[in-house]
């Protein structure tokens, strides 16, 4: 169970940036006001939960997305490097 | 309504992104987390974050609301932080190459005990003291060293070894800046602070892509433009970065062209009399240097001969504003635009920002400027720019180095772990300095060795010229790091040497060594950094390091046991301290009547483990704080007590009767300026002819060391990325961000890829005089390089590309220019 919450600025004159966050999947606006968004995301592991950070930076309108929270309790950790010793 | 595990954590995850934006949300309740202050591990931004803890493991981070640098937020890297101590290759262990349950340079690795590594340890350090001298010792740190590990590291090389064979992987990332401080004020560091940002009218970046590497940072710029109109942001580089969506005006320039733009910018200052005069008059002194100074390249390189000051670089002498005015004089604005590159207008409109008597400028720059051939000289040019307009020193008027890295100023710059540096800006090479540091050290007069030791990019040399015989690593990862690395990596591997890298993870450089330390990382131990605004951070440890890996402090301190004053200082020298030849390095040094005062436990500890002092029955830390600041106190350098910090989200040196300084050098800001002088240059206090007053260095425009030519036709610019923190070793370790950005790219522009038959994603070959890496092309990225211009992120292993890379440095600050060199690219 990987939870997260972003912390999200954008430009509120323009319309559908809260539809396009939300339209991208493991994503949740939570509350969101005059250009600043709280979006909860939720995730197997932090592989995706760092694709759906990018994917909201990445929205037009977005100006920018922070990292507030982040909980990873029972991921364990594989890594791709082939072991050197 | 009782809430299942998910929604309490959703609702904790909610209130923190809520409260770092201010907007309201229902509280969430207590959780079963333990949670601690501490520090981001990454860059030198310096952000605070919250550990969350549970049985034993950290479960969780978040942004600390309370600490002012970042107000709750992180950048995607927070991500990692805490994971990344938890990847499954770390090193738990020590390894020694082995053959026939021996050491042997040719072996294979094998796991050995804490013992055995010093066993093998003591060994080569004492036959090659016998054999060669203190000085084929030498020891490379880090900027990512906890203050105390940095501050032992020095102790034990400077005082018990004997030599200053001892330089930081901050030689590569902000020795010019601290030149640069150094010749204009006397005194190292930024004069002013973050809170600059949220006062400054323009903002002009000049090779500072803040918006990647900085994301905090420029969140707050962001903000500051957003929510004021009229704010303005210049960006200066030699390639399109993303900084350029925010910003008002880009100017991409050709390498090294910065020193004439900014020679220009002087010119049409003072031929438009937008002099500050009561500023000049009252607070700037001018000077002129040698010109004839090399690239810090080997002396028998064709490009020293006939370079007569290539040692003596820094020298200077006095002259006046006329000498200034003539100088700059040649640099117009027809010829800088032709050289530069950069349209006329453009550079107009810059200059005249500059010279707006109502603009309140802060210019950021990090490497751009700082691996540069001339990086002390250009850091002087823009101390220049804003002394001239007399824009420093006061709220939103800042000329600003930046740091990549956690401690680069707390450790590398303020301990002084520099082969000419001692503590609180004092150096090795006057006598009065020595003294001191042997005062506060409890040491014989003559202890610490009056000789400068070998900078970093000398250490490599010598290690190729055999002269090197044990280097130690530790927090770095030389064997990627260093440009030009083919010629060193092989030295370390295979002539009469002994290579120790400390380390968390198998990193390029643990592969070159012959013995490897396992390393514990920054939560697994009790530490403090100091950002680039002059703020020191403590945390407490958090959890226990991973098999028998340990910190370094305890590795260095350990290790010290091992020597007997006997083996490693002159007889003379013991007969005049208070010790016996048998009192071991680590009783002189750290283990002393003084640091048995500081008793463990300690209050301030708040029942965290302490795995170093736990096992030393006194607060090592504690004590080598203490120990350490009274080198600062009186002299600007203040810092407070060690509890203090552990109170505190941080605190800015210096700290004068409890108290935080935010600008430095301004009468009613700095403790230090006396009432009625307005500024205080104090740095240069007691330096005749310029007392108390800033310096305006004369510098010329001079070409880089290695310019495109028809064989090797393009320039190479080398950095870092988002996602990617320096070599990689730690974010490359975790696969999701390995997988956001598997692979280093070539980042070229379209028409340069076309005309050589490249495609985005073709795989191509860079090819420099020295080597080559193949990677694959990307045309429309992040990274957008004007024609002639390929940009390549060095955090990738399988992509070395400081194989090709020079390695020519500011003769000055020694600090090498990863950004300019030539070289081809092909299809592979």
């Amino acid at each position: 169970m990987n939870i997260s919450s972003l912390a999200v600025l954008y430009n509120p004159q323009k319309p559908g940036v809260i539809d396009d966050i939300n339209a991208i999947k493991g994503c949740e606006v939570s509350l969101s006001k005059d250009g600043k968004a709280v979006v909860v995301v939720e995730s197997e592991d932090t592989d995706s939960e760092v694709n759906i950070c990018k994917r909201v930076m990445d929205v037009d309108g977005v100006s920018g997305a922070y990292v507030a929270y982040h909980y990873f309790e029972d991921e364990t950790i594989e890594s791709e490097y082939k072991e050197v010793l | 309504m009782k809430l299942n595990r998910r929604d309490f954590i959703k609702s904790a995850a909610i209130t923190a992104a809520a409260g770092s934006l201010g907007l309201a949300s229902p509280a969430a309740q207590a959780d079963d987390i333990k949670w601690d202050k501490a520090v981001c591990r990454f860059c030198g931004t310096g952000c605070g974050v919250m550990i969350g803890t549970k049985n034993g493991r950290v479960v969780a981070n978040k942004g600390d609301p309370q600490a002012p640098v970042n107000r709750g937020l992180n950048c995607i890297k927070g991500y990692f932080l805490a994971k990344i101590l938890y990847g499954k290759d770390r090193l738990k262990t020590p390894y020694l190459r082995k053959k026939n349950g021996k050491f042997d340079k040719h072996g294979e690795f094998v796991p050995i005990s804490w013992s055995e590594a010093f066993d093998i340890m003591e060994e080569k350090f004492k036959d090659a003291l016998k054999k060669y001298g203190p000085n084929s010792l030498a020891m490379f740190g880090s900027g990512q060293w906890t203050i105390w590990e940095g501050y032992a590291a020095s102790k034990l090389y400077k005082a018990g070894f004997r030599t200053n064979n001892i330089d930081p992987n901050a030689r590569h990332c902000m020795a010019s800046a601290v030149a640069g401080f150094i010749q204009s004020f006397g005194i190292d560091e930024p004069m002013g602070c973050y809170d600059d940002i949220e006062n400054a009218t323009v903002f002009v970046l000049w090779g500072s892509n803040m918006a990647e590497q900085h994301p905090i940072l420029w969140s707050r710029v962001s903000d500051r433009k957003l929510s004021h109109p009229g704010v303005k942001i210049v960006n200066l580089s030699t390639f399109s970065n993303r900084c350029s969506d925010l910003a008002d005006m880009e100017i991409i320039f050709k390498p090294q062209t910065d020193l004439a733009i900014l020679n220009y910018i002087a010119n049409y200052i003072i031929s438009h009399n937008a002099v500050n005069w009561d500023f000049v008059k009252k607070h700037v002194a001018f000077k002129e240097g040698p010109t004839d100074i090399g690239y810090g390249l080997r002396a028998s390189d064709p490009r020293e001969q006939g370079q007569l000051h290539r040692s003596s670089a820094k020298k200077g002498w006095l002259v006046n504003f006329n000498r200034l005015k003539e100088h700059v004089s040649g640099y117009t604005l027809d010829y800088v635009s032709k050289l530069s590159g950069v349209p006329a207008g453009k550079l107009q409109r810059l200059a005249e920002i500059y010279a707006d008597p109502n603009a309140k400028i802060t210019s950021f720059w990090t490497m751009g400027f700082n691996q540069h051939t001339r990086g002390t000289w250009v850091n002087e040019l823009c101390y220049m720019v804003h002394l001239l307009t007399g824009k420093i020193s006061t709220p939103g008027n800042s000329p600003y180095s930046l740091t990549g890295q956690p401690s680069a100023c707390g450790t590398a710059r303020e301990v002084g772990t520099f082969a000419h540096r001692l503590p609180a800006d004092l150096v090795v090479m006057k006598k009065a300095h020595r003294q001191m540091a042997e005062k506060i050290w409890h040491l014989p007069e003559g202890t610490i060795p009056g000789k400068v030791g070998t900078h970093a990019v000398k250490m490599m040399r010598w290690l190729e010229d055999g002269k090197i015989k044990v280097f130690w690593s530790q927090v770095a990862n030389p064997f990627q790091d260093f440009a030009n690395l083919n010629p060193f990596a092989k030295a370390a591997r295979e002539m009469d040497n002994f290579i120790i890298v400390s380390d968390a993870y198998p990193t390029v450089s643990a592969k070159v060594a012959d013995l490897i330390l396992p390393a514990a990382m920054i939560y697994e131990k009790e530490g403090a950094y100091g950002n680039a605004e002059r703020r020191t951070q403590f945390w407490r440890q958090q959890v226990k390091a991973p098999g028998i890996a340990k910190s370094d402090l305890w590795q260095v301190v350990e290790f010290s046991k091992r020597f007997k004053l006997k083996e490693v200082w002159p007889s003379s020298l013991v007969a005049n301290s208070e010790y016996t030849p048998d009192t071991t390095l680590f009783e002189v040094l750290y283990a002393n009547s003084r640091a048995k005062k500081y008793r463990w436990t300690d209050p301030i500890e708040m029942g965290h483990d302490n795995d170093e002092s736990k096992q030393y029955g006194f607060y090592i830390q504690k004590y080598l704080w203490e120990e350490y600041r009274l080198f600062g106190l009186g002299r600007g350098h203040d810092l407070a007590p060690f509890d203090a910090y552990h109170r505190v989200r941080g605190l800015r040196w210096p700290v004068v009767s409890g108290k935080e300084t935010r600008w430095r050098f301004k009468e009613g800001y700095d403790p230090y300026v006396e009432t009625g002088t307005g500024y205080q240059f104090y740095g240069n206090k007691h330096k005749k002819g310029i007392e108390n007053r800033a310096v305006i260095w004369v510098r010329p425009y001079q070409p880089p060391a290695e310019s495109p030519d028809e064989n090797y036709d393009m320039w190479l610019c080398t950095g870092r990325v988002l996602e990617h923190w320096h070599s990689g070793s730690m974010t490359r370790r975790v696969p999701e961000l390995h997988r956001a950005v598997p692979y280093a790219v070539i980042y070229m522009n379209p028409d340069d890829a076309k005309e050589r038959g490249l495609i985005r994603n073709s795989v191509a070959v860079v090819e420099s005089r020295r080597g080559k890496v193949r990677a694959r092309v990307m045309t429309n990225g992040r990274n957008r390089p004007p024609r002639g211009l390929v940009f390549v992120p060095w955090f990738d292993a399988k992509v070395l590309i400081n194989k090709c890379t020079l390695d020519a440095t500011c003769p000055i600050s020694k600090q090498t220019d990863y950004k300019k060199c030539a070289v081809r690219v092909y299809k592979a």
